[in-house]
């Protein structure tokens, strides 16, 4: 074990890792991980290159899938509230916490891609107005009184309607990732 | 945590439905990394030795931590992919450093950079001239190494062994050796030995020792002591420091008329063992205790985990029984159980760890380090401390050690009315195995870094986070109690609490960075104190009795101590007793005596009740990350006013009310008599003329009415400074 480890620590860490194959394993991962924490799409897009810079520019060993997603996740957070405290932005580390236990919980063993077959199964399973209603407001983008005129709901239904949805959406994927 | 799964549930809906999906950046990423390091990598991205342009054999440790450190703190943190003017600056480091040290403000610039790199491997690199000594290690983390004879040694417990291990069902002896320690390893494999002291003087001599080593202090700095202090003085601050109130007057007076050489000893005795003082002495230091530990603010949230009551009960019944301090500080930094008294499976000692979990337990790590070792570390939490040579990742280190610890709450409605605090496996932060179970911190640069169990002195257990094999609690409870940290540290701490002033300042930040004054008198207690069972009544008596604890407060030319002035800043000679105000729960206790109202006591829990409702007056929780609060009582408007006229002072001055007061004016007795009785119940001295003087013009301006006269002087005299002081 010892030799093992001094292995690993070598000057040459970083001698004979792929580095397209690192990225396009953990890419996906990292972005997602991103979006859950509070970026929008364009700086998830950016952040999730400042993670891997941040971690490719240094001797690097990848040793295996588990331990580099979370090594990799723990730059990008970081990375994320350094950039938020830089704008002055109020960051809620409880709030973080949460969704990496979340993510442990979840998407930990596949960068979240077996949430993301458990999301649209789940969806299946949603009634026709909630799904709509989802698909308003995260495809169309629509504004919560346009929602409610076309689910024909008051803008309060609507909400309530697209919360519920969500909760189902919730216990729907526990039961299928447990 | 069901908020973050609504969090990854919003965020997922966003990629399944409205179609945004993760890009594929791989090339983006590479075009960027081969910009921002100069260099190329082959076709598919792969580095390796035999490429020319990007060798990290040949110069990785250069190249990545030198000129192309990561990007993480450069600019504003924008995107990477247009790279700023300023991590092209960076880029060229060497040439940098060249152009600063021929600009005139080049010495600014190069102090700015030697702090940088005494604070920590990160930084702006621009500002570092030396990127090479400021390199953070390879990624991803590794633990340290470890011998192989160390899981060889290493033996294993069993459930049934981490059961027994509950200090309120077994007679534990941390002392003795624990059969689940692995060899003690220090850096580099080195041994490390345990710090087990077998001496145990008399107390006489260790007395007579402290005696000389303040009064060999005095010779050298060529000053003097000041006279002894009066019976009546010596007795009121005994009684102040051992059980937290001025005696009554009766007790001043038995002492006062008793006769024999060793009435004051006899007295320290009395007040630490005797029957009537067991519950008072337990009391006192329970409320010390539990103010350090969680502090004054401490369980008194609804949604705090920690049940106040539950420490309170642990550590009364730990004074009572004058637990011996490892043991007790064993049981605070391993106890598993429920906090609330009452509850299976209850266990007071956890509520000092359920206080300090957050942020994962950072807070357990800095108050442990504080309170336990006399080490202050919580700033080395994000960088390499600036003064001392405490480094970050021992910080981390330190911590690891209670990320098996997790707090179960049990809600009714939204009140949390009940917490378990238990140790489960812990499988790093990756996740990836409890075999290797790693805790990661990020350095200054934004880089993380990986930590494993390492003791503040070198010593470290293996790195594994199952439960059944290492429990890293017990092995760090084990730590603390056979390092000579936590015997200095405490002696330090009670040298302070009865003389005013440790042998540091402050008591909790020792170390090479800060010597203390008597260095061979506080090695001398710490080999003693941990000789002797670290038994605390015995440690109590030594400084009580000791000179410099019985030498008056008044100092100055004529003593030829004047210079002898901590409150200044100079180092504490021990001269004479230095003054200070009383704690707000001794003022309390005390306005109870003056009250006679501590003679009708209800429950612990009762008196404890109005004692705290009494002190959140004063009491102000700042809600930081280490829990600081202060008080006002600190001669601040508050306090006067509560003096002046609180209810307790209103009882205390009336007449009619039974106390002090009542006794005295109910008195057949002469005026000048029952003014001498009423200064020495609060000051433990009789009147001065001017006082007496003073004292007739108020009766004759009360027109004779020597009861008023008597409530006027008994407000006055409780309103007093000197009251308040502890002199």
């Amino acid at each position: 074990m010892a030799k093992r480890y001094k292995d690993m620590n070598t000057e040459a860490a970083s001698v004979g890792v792929d580095f397209t194959r690192v990225i396009q394993t953990h890419q996906a991962g990292v972005w997602r991980y991103l979006k859950a924490i509070g970026c929008d799409s364009s700086r998830a897009d950016d952040l999730t290159q400042e993670t891997f810079l941040a971690v490719l520019q240094k001797p690097f060993q990848d040793y295996d899938r588990s331990a580099t997603a979370a090594y990799l996740r723990k730059v990008a957070r970081s990375l994320f509230v350094s950039q938020q405290r830089r704008a002055s932005r109020v960051v809620v580390l409880e709030e973080l916490d949460e969704v990496d236990e979340a993510w442990r919980r979840w998407a930990d063993k596949d960068g979240g891609q077996g949430l993301v077959d458990a999301l649209r199964s789940c969806l299946e399973t949603l009634r026709e107005k909630a799904r709509t209603a989802l698909e308003l407001r995260f495809r169309q983008r629509c504004s919560r009184a346009d929602i409610a005129a076309a689910v024909g709901m008051s803008q309060d239904g609507a909400k309530n309607l697209m919360q519920r949805a969500k909760q189902h959406l919730r216990q729907c994927i526990e039961r299928r990732m447990t | 945590m069901r908020a973050g799964k609504d969090r990854l549930v919003e965020a997922f809906l966003e990629e399944v439905v409205g179609g945004q999906n993760p890009p594929d950046l791989s090339q983006r990423v590479l075009e960027a990394l081969a910009k921002r390091s100069g260099k190329s990598l082959d076709g598919n991205g792969v580095t390796g030795g035999a490429t020319p342009n990007y060798s990290p054999s040949a110069g990785s440790g250069q190249a990545a931590g030198g000129d192309v450190l990561p990007q993480v703190n450069a600019g504003d943190g924008g995107p990477s992919g247009a790279v700023s003017v300023a991590a092209r600056k960076r880029r060229s480091g060497a040439s940098g450093v060249l152009w600063f040290s021929l600009s005139a403000a080049a010495a600014v610039v190069m102090s700015v950079a030697i702090y940088i790199v005494m604070s920590g491997p990160a930084g702006p690199v621009a500002e570092n001239p030396n990127p090479a000594g400021a390199q953070p290690q390879p990624n991803p983390p590794r633990p340290p190494a470890l011998a192989d004879n160390d899981r060889a040694t290493d033996g294993s417990s069993s459930d049934e062994d981490a059961d027994n291990l509950n200090p309120e069902t077994i007679d534990l002896d941390p002392r003795g050796r624990d059969p689940l320690l692995p060899r003690n390893n220090g850096p580099d494999g080195a041994q490390v030995a345990e710090f087990r002291p077998t001496e145990s003087s008399s107390d006489a001599d260790v007395i007579a020792f402290i005696n000389s080593g303040i009064a060999a202090r005095w010779r050298i700095e060529k000053v003097s002591a000041s006279p002894e202090a009066s019976d009546a003085e010596w007795c009121r601050r005994v009684y102040l420091d051992l059980i937290g109130r001025i005696p009554t007057l009766d007790e001043l007076q038995r002492f006062i008329t008793a006769r024999g050489a060793d009435k004051r000893a006899a007295l320290v005795d009395e007040l630490l063992n005797g029957e009537a003082y067991t519950e008072e002495y337990a009391r006192n230091w329970t409320t010390i205790w539990t103010n350090t530990l969680i502090g004054r603010s401490g369980g008194t949230d609804r949604n705090s985990l920690v049940n106040r009551q539950g420490m309170q009960q642990y550590l009364r019944r730990s004074f009572q029984r004058n637990k011996p301090y490892d043991r007790m500080v064993y049981e605070l930094v391993s106890a598993t159980g429920v906090n609330t008294p009452g509850e299976q499976g209850y266990n007071g000692a956890v509520n000092f760890i359920l206080d300090n979990l957050q942020e994962n337990a950072a807070t357990a790590t800095a108050k442990t380090a504080r309170y336990f070792l006399g080490m202050q570390v919580q700033c080395t939490q994000c960088h390499n401390h600036p003064f001392n040579d405490s480094k970050q990742n021992q910080f981390w280190e330190l911590n690891s050690f209670f990320r098996q610890a997790k707090a179960l709450r049990e809600r009714s409605g939204r009140e949390i009315v009940r917490v378990e605090l238990i140790d489960e496996d812990f499988a790093g932060e990756s996740g990836a195995s409890p075999e290797e179970a790693e805790v990661f911190y990020e350095l200054r640069n934004g880089l993380m870094e990986s930590a494993y169990p390492v003791f503040v002195d070198g010593r470290r257990i293996d790195p594994q986070g199952w439960v059944s094999s290492v429990n890293r609690r017990q092995r760090l409870a084990h730590l603390i109690t056979t390092s000579e940290f936590m015997s200095r540290a405490m002696v330090n701490r009670l040298w302070a609490h009865f003389l005013g002033h440790g042998f540091t300042k402050p008591i909790d930040d020792m170390g090479p960075h800060n010597p203390p004054s008597h260095p061979e008198l506080l090695d001398r207690l710490a080999r003693e104190f941990a000789g002797g069972g670290y038994d605390l009544k015995r440690l109590m008596r030594w400084i009580t009795l000791s000179e410099p604890y019985s030498l008056s407060s008044k100092h100055g030319r004529q003593y030829k101590n004047e210079e002898d002035d901590p409150a200044l800043g100079t180092t504490p000679l021990f001269t004479h007793f230095y003054l200070r105000q009383m704690r707000a729960e001794e003022l309390y206790e005390s306005l109870l005596v003056a009250t006679a109202a501590h003679e009708a006591r209800g429950s612990f829990e009762e008196q404890e009740r109005l004692k705290s409702d009494w002190l959140d007056q004063f009491t102000i929780a700042f809600g930081t990350d280490e829990g600081d609060e202060m008080t006002t009582f600190n001669g601040s408007i508050p306090q006067v006013l509560m003096m002046m006229n609180g209810a307790l002072i209103e009882r205390a001055v009336d007449a009619n009310s039974s106390g002090v007061l009542q006794e005295v004016a109910a008195a057949d007795r002469p005026n000048s008599q029952n003014i001498n009785h009423l200064y020495l119940a609060a000051l433990a001295r009789t009147p001065s003329r001017p006082e007496v003087t003073m004292a007739n013009q108020l009766l004759a301006a009360r027109g004779g009415d020597a009861t008023s006269a008597l409530e006027d002087i008994w407000w006055a005299v409780l309103n007093s400074n000197e009251f308040i002081l502890n002199h």
